[in-house]
């Protein structure tokens, strides 16, 4: 589901490892080696981080003391390009002399167009996920809205899952919420492309967000880690979604 | 509130070209024209009918006279219209579990003297799925689909649901039911011909039932048998708590 509705699903691969005293002088000599490989338009840094944007493919790489974050706008943005980002992450983890990172997470939520308004998807959380809405109705009667949070396992990974049901409204103010959206501009304030990635997603929708994590993970292991997650992302998505639609899975 | 606006009621006027008259009308009604308009709100705040009429009576001079029925009516349907195919079509995947849930359920109960009783859940389930599904443009196959099930209950038609051959069948079809997330014209087709494979009648048009007074020919004995006559007693379709409906019933499918 994700897959079939890349552009309306933003990712975060977010690697954190042990914070080192040495990193501000790593940190500037990983800035002058990753540059050049990165293939991205813009840099800042603020000496606490290195930020690397590519606007056109709406993809951005944070570096600090102990985390690498790679964000994009679209599903598929990170596999289509996997060597190369794998790459970019080895750069990294030989600059501060990584073997292990503590904690390895893909993150992917998407405003998944399912062809039902918010109240219908709603109707239908109650008998599918939740027991029918009349169960409740000692506790709370005309079930408006839901929400469903589920922390477990899914073939060996962490997983947090969270189901929504949304309106426009609410499509629209998570939209906004994303974190560092502003970065993915280019130039940062009259870039019409956010604009048009906030149309293609305004409608009511059912929100799925998939959080996948590992501890420790060696630096080897980050490349299946990274493809293996996508896909089980992507399967929980299209199970959540035929579970809701009362679909077999 | 659904009552019809000024605005409205001017432009029904205008449609017609006359204006407004007195509110009392002629009681001959051959001495006007009736133009009926009816104004259909599909949406109110609690979803509740409401039907708001007023007659005008337009004076024409010469010309005949013309009387103007507004009808202005909240319809507590429509809004269930704007369903979209995608709902409806995850309603009828649940309800077709549920179905089969009730066909499982009947397995347990082959050997009651009562036995359609049994059976009753499934058709009433079926019931309200038509209903839910009935201004579904996308679930039309559906609702043939689900009317064969239907159909292969009545007139007597829950007895054969005693043999596993005709449960499974049903079972089949309304696995199909659950798992499609379209509903073609074909897996009708297939369902009818599942069903009566199994020996069920997926489409009866049924037959009349016999009631007290109606006479029946009895073929062994060549003579006319009155229905609930002397001989029964006060029988009838109620059930009189003293078992004898069950036993007509049985009887008369056998």
């Amino acid at each position: 589901m994700f897959a079939a509705q890349s552009n309306r699903t933003n990712t975060a691969l977010e690697l954190s490892f042990k914070s080192d005293p040495r990193y501000i002088s790593r940190l500037s000599s990983l800035a002058g080696r990753i540059f050049p490989e990165a293939d991205m338009k813009h840099w800042h840094s603020t000496g606490n981080a290195l930020l690397l944007r590519d606007p056109t493919a709406r993809r951005i790489l944070i570096v600090n003391n102990q985390k690498l974050q790679l964000q994009t706008l679209a599903f598929d943005t990170i596999t289509k390009r996997l060597d190369h980002h794998v790459k970019l992450i080895d750069l990294a983890a030989n600059e501060f002399d990584l073997k292990q990172f503590e904690n390895a997470s893909f993150t992917a939520a998407g405003f998944l167009d399912i062809g039902m308004s918010h109240r219908e998807m709603n109707d239908l959380m109650f008998g599918t996920y939740f027991r029918p809405s009349g169960v409740y109705s000692t506790v709370c009667e005309k079930l408006s809205d839901s929400n469903l949070t589920m922390f477990g396992e899914k073939n060996g990974y962490q997983l947090d899952l969270y189901i929504t049901p949304m309106t426009v409204d609410q499509v629209l103010a998570t939209f906004d919420a994303i974190t560092n959206l502003e970065h993915f501009a280019d130039p940062k304030l009259f870039d019409s492309g956010l604009k048009d990635i906030r149309s293609t997603v305004e409608g009511d929708a059912c929100y799925l967000r998939v959080h996948l994590h590992k501890p420790d993970l060696s630096a080897f292991e980050i490349k299946p880690f990274i493809s293996e997650s996508n896909t089980l992302a992507n399967s929980i998505a299209d199970n959540a979604i035929k579970l809701l639609k009362s679909l077999p899975t | 509130m659904a009552t019809p606006t000024i605005i409205e009621l001017s432009k029904a006027l205008a449609y017609i070209g006359g204006t407004a008259g007195t509110k009392s009308y002629p009681s001959d009604a051959t001495s006007y024209e009736t133009v009926p308009l009816d104004i259909f709100h599909e949406l109110s705040d609690d979803f509740s009918a409401l039907t708001v009429e007023r007659k005008v009576l337009v004076r024409a001079g010469r010309r005949k006279d013309t009387l103007i029925k507004v009808r202005s009516q909240v319809v507590p349907t429509l809004p269930q219209r704007l369903r979209s195919p995608a709902y409806l079509g995850a309603r009828r995947r649940a309800l077709s579990k549920q179905l089969r849930a009730e066909v499982d359920r009947v397995e347990l109960q082959v050997d009651r003297e009562d036995f359609y009783v049994a059976t009753y859940p499934i058709f009433d389930l079926i019931d309200t799925a038509l209903r839910e599904l009935q201004t579904a443009t996308t679930e039309g196959n559906s609702r043939e689909i689900l009317r064969q099930i239907r159909d292969s209950l009545i007139d007597c038609g829950w007895e054969k649901y005693k043999a596993r051959e005709a449960r499974n069948a049903v079972r089949e079809v309304l696995a199909l039911l659950e798992r499609l997330e379209v509903v073609e014209a074909q897996d009708a087709r297939f369902s009818y011909g599942v069903l009566r494979d199994a020996g069920l009648t997926p489409m009866n048009f049924g037959k009349m039932e016999p009631h007290d007074g109606d006479i029946e020919y009895d073929e062994e004995s060549g003579t006319n048998e009155t229905i609930g006559g002397a001989e029964t007693g006060q029988a009838s379709d109620k059930d009189d708590g003293s078992g004898n409906d069950t036993q007509k019933k049985a009887k008369m499918c056998n």
